[in-house]
C-alpha cells in the first residue's frame, strides 16, 4: 500500500508541468479599479482598458451590443469581430504596459486617490492592511505582506504621499488581476 | 519459438501491478535524468544561439498553385497528363467556351518552373527583375498529403498537426529569446480564430503579438501600446519589482519579471525612426503590389484581350441535365458571369492592400531584430470591377431537342455592372478566364513582395547578409483539383506544396512524388490529370506528410520539431543533401 504512494510522489516530484495563468478580462479589471478608485476613474478605464478588447479579452455580447457590423461605442469598438475575442486574457506584454500606466494615472489623480483612501485608517499598522485589502480582500497572509512592505522603508513627506506610493506599488503588483 | 518462451516467462514474472510499478519508476528515472543532465525532456528548452529566423507566408484558403510554385513537371522525364483547365498561359481560344490552356515552363538550373518565373516582375528601382533569382536558394516540396480536408484544420496544421501542444513557431520562440516571441500578421479578411496563429503554443507561455483588428495601419495596430509614453510612477522600478515578488508566487513572478525586462528593452527602441522606416517600406510595397496587379503585362495571359460573355448563346446539349456552368463556366466568378468587355480591365481597380502592411512589418522585424518567428496570412485580392456582368441566378435556358440557348432573364437590365469585393482564393467558383488572369496577378503581387523582401534582407546591412539567417516558407493549406467543367476547382488536400527560401540553401531542389493521373477514392473527379496529388515515396514508405516538412524545417532552423517526422533533406554548409529520391510523377 505504501509503495504506490511513494511512487506517486516520486513521479510528481520529477514531473514538470506548466500552465499559463488566466488574467481577468477588461470587465473584471475595469470593475475592480472602478470600485477602488470611484466614478472619476471611468474616463481612464474606458479609454485605456475597456476599449482594448483585443488585449484584455472579454467579448461584447452578440445579442446586446452588435446589431450590425459597425463600431458600437466603448463596449464593442470594432463591431462584430469583438464578439469573437477570448473570454479571458493571458500574459501579454501589452497588458502589463497598459495596466501599469493606468495604475500610475489613477494614483496620481487627486480625485481618484482620495476616493480610494476614503476609508483607510491613518494608523500605521492599519493602513498597510487596509490598502492591501482594497486589492486583495480575501488574502489570508496580509500580516506577512505588511511586514514585507514595511521593510521596503517607503519614505514620503506626508502620510498621503506615503499612501499614494504604497497604493501604486500594490496596484502594480499584478496578482490581483488573475482569476 | 525462443522469443515466445521468453515472453511467457516474463509474463509470469511481471504481474500487471508490477508492470505499472516499473513504468512509474521508469518515468521518474527519465524525469530525474532530464533534471540532472539538462535533457529537454519535461523541461523548458535551453536557449540556442544558432536559430534561423522563420517567416511563414501562407496564402489563406488555397488558390491554385500550379501556375506558380507547384511544379508539375520539374524534370523532362516526368510524365505530365494534361488537363485543359491547368496551365500557365492561354493557348487556344478559338472556342471561347472551351478555352485551352498550356502548361508552359521555363528551365531554371535544369528544373522546369511555370512560365511566370521567367516573367519580369516589378521592383523598387523601376527595373524589372525575374523571379528566377529566388530559385537560386530554393527547396520545393510537393505532393504532401495533408490527410484531411478543410481550410481551417489545415491552416492551423501549418503550425502543428497536434493542436494544444507546442507548435513550430512556439518552439522557435522558446529556443531563442527575442523582443517579441512571434509576430502574427493576419490579413483583414482572414478569420483569426481559424488560422495558423491561433494554434501558437510555447512551453514558456509566450504569446505572439500581431494584428488584432481591422486598422489598416499595421504599425499602429501592433506597436501603438508600446509607443505610448510611459507614465512616470511615484515609486522606483526596483521597489515595484520587489512588491511583485511579495504578491506573486515564484513561477508567476519569474514570468512577470521576464515581461518587465522585455518592456524595459522595448522602451529603448526608437519607435519614431521605426515608424519612418515602416512608412517608407509600406509605400515601396504598395507601389509594387499595385503595379503587379493593375499594370504589369504577363506573356500569354494579360497581353491578349480576352473578351467576356455575350448572351444569348446557343450550344449543343452535352448532358441531359442542363448545368449552365458546363457551358459558360469559363466566364464564372462567384455569382456572376463576366459580360462583354476585356476581362483584364476588371483588375484595373483591384488591389491587395494588406500585403504592403505585412511586408513592411517583416522588414522592420528583420532590421530591428524584433522576432524570430513570423506568421503571415495573405488576404485575397479585392476591388475588382466589371462594366458588364450577368448574375448567375438570372441566366435561364431554353432547350430545343439537342440545342440549348442561354439567355439573360432580367426585364430591367440586359446586363448589370458588377463589383467583386474579393477574388475568392477558395476558388470553387473562379472560372478559367478570371482564374488564370487573376491568380497570375495575385502571384505576381505576392512574389514581387517576396523578392523585394529577400533583396532587402540581403542588402540592408552592409556587414551581414541577413537572408542567410532567414527561412521563408511559402505555402497554403493544399493544392486544388480542377472541376470537370471550367467553372473552378475543388480542394486538393491530398497534395500540398511548401516552398522554402533561404540563403542557407544553395541551389534549386524539388522533392516529392505526385500522380501523373490518379483515379482513387480521394480524387474529386476522374482523369483530372497531373495536378499535384501526392504519391508514394519509397524511402518513407508512404506519401510525404506535413510532419516531414516540419521536421526538415526544424532541423534547418536549428530547433526541435514539435512532432517527429521523416527528415526529407539535410543542409550541410549550404549544400542540400536529399534523403529521398528525385521528384517523380508516377
Amino acid at each position: 500500500m505504501f509503495k504506490p504512494i511513494v511512487l506517486f510522489f516520486f513521479m510528481l516530484l520529477f514531473t514538470n508541468t506548466s500552465a499559463t495563468s488566466n488574467y481577468g478580462n477588461r470587465h473584471y479589471i475595469s470593475n475592480k479599479l472602478l470600485k477602488i478608485f470611484g466614478e472619476s476613474s471611468s474616463d481612464i478605464l474606458n479609454s485605456e482598458i475597456m476599449s482594448q478588447i483585443q488585449i484584455f479579452g472579454g467579448p461584447c455580447s452578440l445579442m446586446e451590443d452588435v446589431n450590425q457590423d459597425q463600431p458600437m461605442g466603448v463596449n464593442c469598438p470594432n463591431g462584430f469581430s469583438d464578439s469573437k475575442v477570448p473570454m479571458n486574457s493571458e500574459e501579454k506584454m501589452q497588458r502589463s504596459k497598459v495596466v501599469s500606466n493606468v495604475c500610475k494615472q489613477l494614483v496620481k489623480r487627486d480625485k481618484t486617490f482620495k476616493y480610494a483612501i476614503r476609508n483607510i485608517s491613518t494608523k500605521e499598522d492599519h493602513y498597510y492592511t487596509d490598502l492591501i485589502k482594497l486589492f486583495y480582500p480575501f488574502s489570508d497572509e496580509v500580516k506577512e505582506k505588511v511586514n514585507k512592505l514595511k521593510k521596503l522603508n517607503i519614505k514620503a513627506k506626508t502620510l498621503d504621499d506615503k499612501m499614494r506610493k504604497i497604493l501604486e506599488l500594490i496596484c502594480l503588483s499584478e496578482r490581483w488581476q488573475k482569476l | 519459438m525462443k522469443l515466445i518462451n521468453t515472453l511467457e516467462k516474463m509474463n509470469k514474472k511481471i504481474s500487471r501491478r508490477n508492470f505499472l510499478e516499473k513504468l512509474l519508476y521508469f518515468h521518474g528515472a527519465i524525469s530525474l535524468h532530464g533534471r540532472v543532465f539538462g535533457s529537454d525532456y519535461l523541461q523548458t528548452p535551453n536557449e540556442s544561439k544558432d536559430v534561423l529566423k522563420y517567416v511563414l507566408i501562407t496564402m489563406y484558403e488555397s488558390p491554385p498553385r500550379w501556375l506558380m510554385d507547384s511544379l508539375l513537371k520539374p524534370f523532362d522525364d516526368n510524365n505530365l497528363t494534361t488537363n485543359p483547365k491547368i496551365g500557365t498561359r492561354f493557348f487556344d481560344l478559338s472556342n471561347p467556351f472551351e478555352p485551352k490552356l498550356e502548361y508552359k515552363t521555363v528551365k531554371i538550373s535544369g528544373i522546369n518552373f511555370p512560365m511566370i518565373w521567367d516573367e519580369p516582375i516589378p521592383s523598387t528601382n523601376g527595373k524589372n527583375v525575374k523571379l528566377s533569382k529566388l530559385a537560386n536558394n530554393l527547396i520545393n516540396i510537393r505532393g504532401c498529403n495533408m490527410n484531411r480536408d478543410g481550410h481551417d484544420a489545415n491552416n492551423i496544421a501549418l503550425e502543428t498537426p497536434n493542436v494544444g501542444q507546442e507548435t513550430f513557431c512556439g518552439k522557435i520562440a522558446d529556443a531563442k529569446d527575442s523582443l517579441f516571441p512571434a509576430i502574427s500578421l493576419c490579413g483583414a479578411e482572414v478569420d483569426k480564430d481559424k488560422s495558423v496563429s491561433t494554434s501558437f503554443y510555447s512551453r514558456k507561455g509566450l504569446k505572439p503579438i500581431g494584428t488584432e483588428n481591422d486598422d489598416p495601419n499595421y504599425f499602429e495596430q501592433i506597436f501603438n501600446i508600446f509607443t505610448k509614453k510611459n507614465i512616470s510612477g511615484l515609486t522606483s522600478l526596483d521597489d515595484q519589482i520587489k512588491v511583485k515578488k511579495i504578491f506573486n508566487d515564484e513561477s508567476d513572478f519569474s514570468q512577470i519579471e521576464r515581461v518587465q525586462k522585455k518592456l524595459k528593452k522595448i522602451e529603448s527602441i526608437n519607435f519614431n525612426q521605426m515608424y519612418q522606416d515602416y512608412l517608407a517600406s509600406h509605400k515601396k510595397y504598395e507601389k509594387l503590389v499595385k503595379k503587379s496587379i493593375q499594370r504589369q503585362k504577363i506573356n500569354g495571359v494579360t497581353d491578349i484581350a480576352v473578351k467576356g460573355l455575350v448572351l444569348p448563346q446557343e450550344f449543343k446539349v452535352i448532358n441531359d441535365e442542363i448545368n449552365p456552368d458546363d457551358y459558360l463556366g469559363a466566364y464564372k466568378v462567384d455569382d456572376i458571369y463576366i459580360g462583354n468587355e476585356n476581362i483584364e480591365d476588371a483588375f484595373h481597380t483591384a488591389n491587395m492592400p494588406t500585403l504592403a502592411n505585412q511586408f513592411a512589418i517583416l522588414e522592420l522585424s528583420i532590421k530591428y531584430n524584433l522576432s524570430n518567428a513570423h506568421m503571415v496570412m495573405i488576404d485575397p485580392m479585392s476591388g475588382l470591377t466589371f462594366k458588364n456582368s450577368y448574375e448567375v441566378n438570372k441566366v435561364k435556358w431554353r432547350r430545343n431537342s439537342d440545342k440549348v440557348t442561354f439567355y439573360y432573364d432580367d426585364t430591367l437590365y440586359n446586363s448589370v455592372k458588377g463589383k467583386l469585393e474579393y477574388l475568392n482564393t477558395d476558388a470553387h467558383n473562379v472560372g478559367t478566364y478570371i482564374g488564370l488572369i487573376g491568380w497570375s496577378k495575385f502571384y505576381m503581387a505576392v512574389m514581387s513582395c517576396v523578392t523585394e523582401f529577400v533583396t532587402f534582407s540581403e542588402s540592408f546591412d552592409p556587414k551581414r547578409n541577413h537572408f542567410n539567417d532567414l527561412l521563408i516558407h511559402l505555402t497554403s493549406e493544399f493544392e486544388r483539383e480542377p472541376k470537370h467543367n471550367h467553372s473552378g476547382s475543388e480542394h486538393g488536400w491530398t497534395g500540398h506544396t511548401s516552398v522554402l527560401l533561404s540563403g542557407k540553401i544553395h541551389g534549386t531542389h524539388v522533392l516529392g512524388n505526385i500522380y501523373s493521373n490518379s483515379n482513387q477514392d480521394t480524387d474529386m473527379f476522374e482523369n483530372s490529370g497531373t495536378w499535384g496529388k501526392g504519391a508514394l515515396v519509397k524511402e518513407i514508405g508512404r506519401t510525404i506528410r506535413y510532419v516531414d516538412i516540419l521536421q526538415s524545417m526544424a532541423n534547418l532552423i536549428g530547433v526541435e520539431s514539435p512532432i517527429k517526422g521523416f527528415e526529407l533533406f539535410k543542409v550541410v554548409n549550404g549544400k542540400v543533401q536529399l534523403n529521398i529520391e528525385r521528384a517523380k510523377n508516377v
